[in-house]
């Protein structure tokens, strides 16, 4: 089976989505996620916790979570302030994908288990080759995305029913809301495009969005928005009164400052400023309120003595829509702040595996610095011992020497291993380009081998080499290939550990016709599972217990592709793996054109820093 | 305190293996050597050492199985067992052993199997 891996490099670190988490998207622990693995998990304060939250709200022992088959039940262990799913109360709650657990101050997002399938699909779907051709069937219109959102093309029926336009016109607002809000994560943007839509669809002349902080306990302006002509610098003052109502009830209102008493005298509203109405609307998210949208408009004095009364520009129709807006509004942001926060988790649980898989890879080479530099310590002493004595001791003083010349080895070779690490992590991290020069990829393969022969004949594993007749003179960084090589062989190496007559070929071949250079690495060893096919080439993966660093696979298939080239993969578990290094043949030209001498090169002073160079001439 | 002592060194890394055999018999020690936590079990019964000493942070991350065995097989023949590298004693396997944290000092080991071995004698 040929196999090619993807070029992306995603950070996967083994199926998440059939283990239950918690995500903290709140609190002093924002962005870290409890994998919950045990039957039984407790949430506390203190480090005993398998769920420890940094927050002095939370009591010692808060509350446990116990599986239950596919789920898991919270329950509350008496904790000082209590413990909340989706805002209520609760002593003992069985948990959905979905729902928010509060401890103290730190909200957190329970991810179940993936649900399995009620039935086979596939089995219940036919899918035929060609619509129409059994039973008559033909397509009778067609519609784009663009057109099909598209609701303010008229027709003959609403032109003689209002409602029915107005109904149209709605669908269309909120078809349009819900499209300009599901591209967006990132929450300003999130906001300021619900505002830009509200002005978009209704009169206002000044609104703003304001969002909940659960920390401060308090409503925070997000964004505000003037309508042109209206003044900029005056603040909009909501009053707290409705702001609380519109909260706590989660009602929207529609105020205004009109005066409703018929003996209104319009003569005497001249001095006055005019009406101000405002419409303030709760954000409704699943479980609560996130925040509210308010918006208002003004009526001068002129315009009501021009309509000879009081001109309500919002009426309970504006009310609704602005309710079904901030609704849609608050699903957008609820899911922004979930992906801010599992964005945030996937970043530390990133970076702490990194650490935490770069900290072993030190540690073990550390160790063995330490045993080498030990062993020559030891060596150093009994040459210094023999010196003092009066006798020279030949075979004591051969064996100080061998003890030395151990203990050098062991820290020559270490030295390499961080070396080879630290080399790593810097191609893996670094976007560089290759540094091309003529070089044969026959001399690569024949100078990894060489060195990693020692290592072969270690764990008894025949390495042999096969280098292609016809391998042209190609342009390539004979370094950068040189390491993709290394790693590849180092893994089929390894491979073959523990395994009976373990053999590795490395091979040469150059495909005329299709172009393509390749180094081929086949191992009889333990093979490679279809689950693992893509895995073994994301970074700290490592299928070799503790020996491996993870990053030798990622590196070299990012070296290949640096090239322009790819790394194949053939595996089957049991029988061996072959890897294929593919690199575009550009045969170089260089072999047929002389060398410039340098006497002829050409000298500083000819150089026009400040002119683009004739690139016609090459 | 090493002399006539037979020791089993379990540890998957060959050089790991080499510099810690290289000190025990310069002591004067016996020792014996196996790549897998597996194959210990085995061995302490055959060979009857006074002492092993296991890598418990080994590269090829032994089964908990395979640690239970041994411990059961230890304890049977009352050796004791020198782990290294584990920080989560409570979570080790080997509630009974002696443990000495990676990355660790040779001088350090070598007091510790020393101790070890005094106590047992």
């Amino acid at each position: 089976m040929l196999w090619q891996p993807e070029t992306s490099f995603p950070l996967i670190y083994g199926d998440r989505s059939k283990v239950a988490s918690l995500f903290v998207i709140q609190g002093r622990d924002q962005g870290t996620r409890f994998q919950l693995e045990e039957s039984v998990h407790t949430v506390g304060r203190t480090q005993n916790n398998s769920v420890r939250l940094h927050d002095t709200e939370v009591s010692r022992a808060h509350a446990e979570l116990l599986r239950r088959g596919d789920c898991y039940v919270l329950r509350d262990l008496k904790s000082s302030n209590g413990t909340y799913v989706n805002g209520r109360p609760a002593t003992e709650h069985e948990l959905v994908s979905g729902d928010q657990l509060q401890f103290g101050k730190s909200l957190l997002l329970y991810t179940g288990f993936v649900e399995e399938a009620g039935e086979n699909v596939a089995d219940k779907v036919d899918i035929v080759p060609r619509a129409g051709s059994d039973d008559g069937s033909r397509i009778v219109a067609a519609l784009s995305h663009h057109d099909g959102s598209d609701w303010s093309l008229s027709d003959e029926n609403s032109s003689s029913n209002p409602w029915l336009a107005r109904a149209r016109s709605n669908l269309q607002i909120m078809y349009r809301t819900a499209l300009a809000i599901s591209h967006t994560m990132d929450i300003d943007q999130l906001l300021a495009r619900i505002m830009d839509m509200i002005f978009e669809w209704v009169d206002a002349d000044r609104g703003c969005i304001m969002l909940k902080d659960i920390e401060k306990n308090k409503l925070v302006p997000k964004v505000r928005r003037h309508r042109r002509g209206v003044r900029t610098e005056e603040k909009i003052t909501i009053s707290k009164t409705i702001l609380d109502y519109v909260v706590e009830r989660n009602e929207g209102v529609l105020t205004s400052n009109a005066r409703d008493d018929e003996r209104w005298d319009p003569a005497q509203s001249i001095v006055k400023l005019g009406v101000r109405e405002a419409i303030c609307v709760p954000m409704q998210g699943r479980y609560d309120v996130v925040g509210v949208i308010y918006i208002d408009t003004s009526t001068t004095p002129q315009r009501m003595l021009m309509n000879q009364g009081t001109v309500n520009q919002f009426n309970e129709e504006h009310l609704r829509l602005m309710i079904a807006i901030a609704h849609q509004a608050a699903l957008a942001v609820e899911d922004t702040s979930y992906y801010k926060a599992l964005v945030q988790a996937e970043r530390l649980a990133a970076v702490g595996q990194t650490i935490a898989s770069l900290s072993h890879h030190i540690k073990n080479i550390l160790q063995g610095v330490r045993g080498g530099s030990y062993l020559i310590e030891l060596g150093l002493g009994d040459h210094d011992r023999m010196s003092h004595t009066e006798e020279a001791n030949e075979e004591a003083a051969a064996k100080a020497v061998d003890t030395i010349r151990k203990g050098w080895g062991i820290v020559e070779r270490n030295q390499e291993r961080i070396s080879t690490l630290v080399m790593d992590m810097l191609t893996f991290s670094k976007e560089r380009e290759p540094e091309p020069v003529p070089a044969n990829l026959n001399d690569i393969g024949a100078e990894v081998v060489e060195l990693m022969q020692a290592r072969a004949e270690e764990i008894e594993v025949q390495l042999t080499w096969q280098p292609a007749d016809n391998m042209p003179i190609m342009s390539f960084d004979p370094e950068a290939l040189h390491r993709a090589l290394l790693n590849v062989v180092t893994n089929a190496i390894d491979a073959c550990d523990d395994v009976e007559n373990g053999q590795v070929t490395v091979s040469s071949e150059f495909d005329e016709a299709g172009k393509v250079a390749r180094l081929t690495v086949a191992d009889n060893g333990l093979g490679i599972t279809p689950d693992d096919l893509e895995a073994i080439f994301n970074i700290f993966i490592s299928r070799k217990g503790g020996r491996g660093t993870g990053l030798g696979l990622p590196v070299s298939r990012k070296i290949m592709e640096e090239h322009g080239g790819q790394i194949l993969l053939e595996s089957q578990p049991g029988e061996g793996s072959t890897f294929t290094l593919e690199l575009p043949a550009s045969p170089q030209q260089a072999e047929e054109e002389p060398a410039q001498p340098a006497s002829q090169s050409m000298p500083s002073s000819d150089v026009q820093l400040d002119a683009q160079p004739d690139l016609s001439s090459h | 305190m090493f002399s006539n002592a037979r020791i089993l060194v379990v540890d998957s890394s060959a050089e790991s293996r080499d510099v810690l055999c290289t000190l025990l018999e310069r002591l004067g020690a016996e020792t014996i050597e196996t790549t897998r936590t597996r194959h210990a079990s085995g061995l302490v019964q055959q060979t009857q050492p006074n002492v092993v000493v296991l890598d418990a942070e080994d590269e090829f991350a032994p089964s908990a199985e395979a640690i239970a065995d041994l411990g059961r097989a230890a304890c049977r023949s009352s050796t004791p067992i020198v782990v290294l590298g584990t920080q989560k004693r409570h979570l080790s396997p080997l509630t009974t052993g002696h443990f000495v944290s990676k990355p660790y000092q040779y001088a350090t080991l070598i007091r510790r199997i020393e101790e070890v071995l005094g106590n047992r004698a």
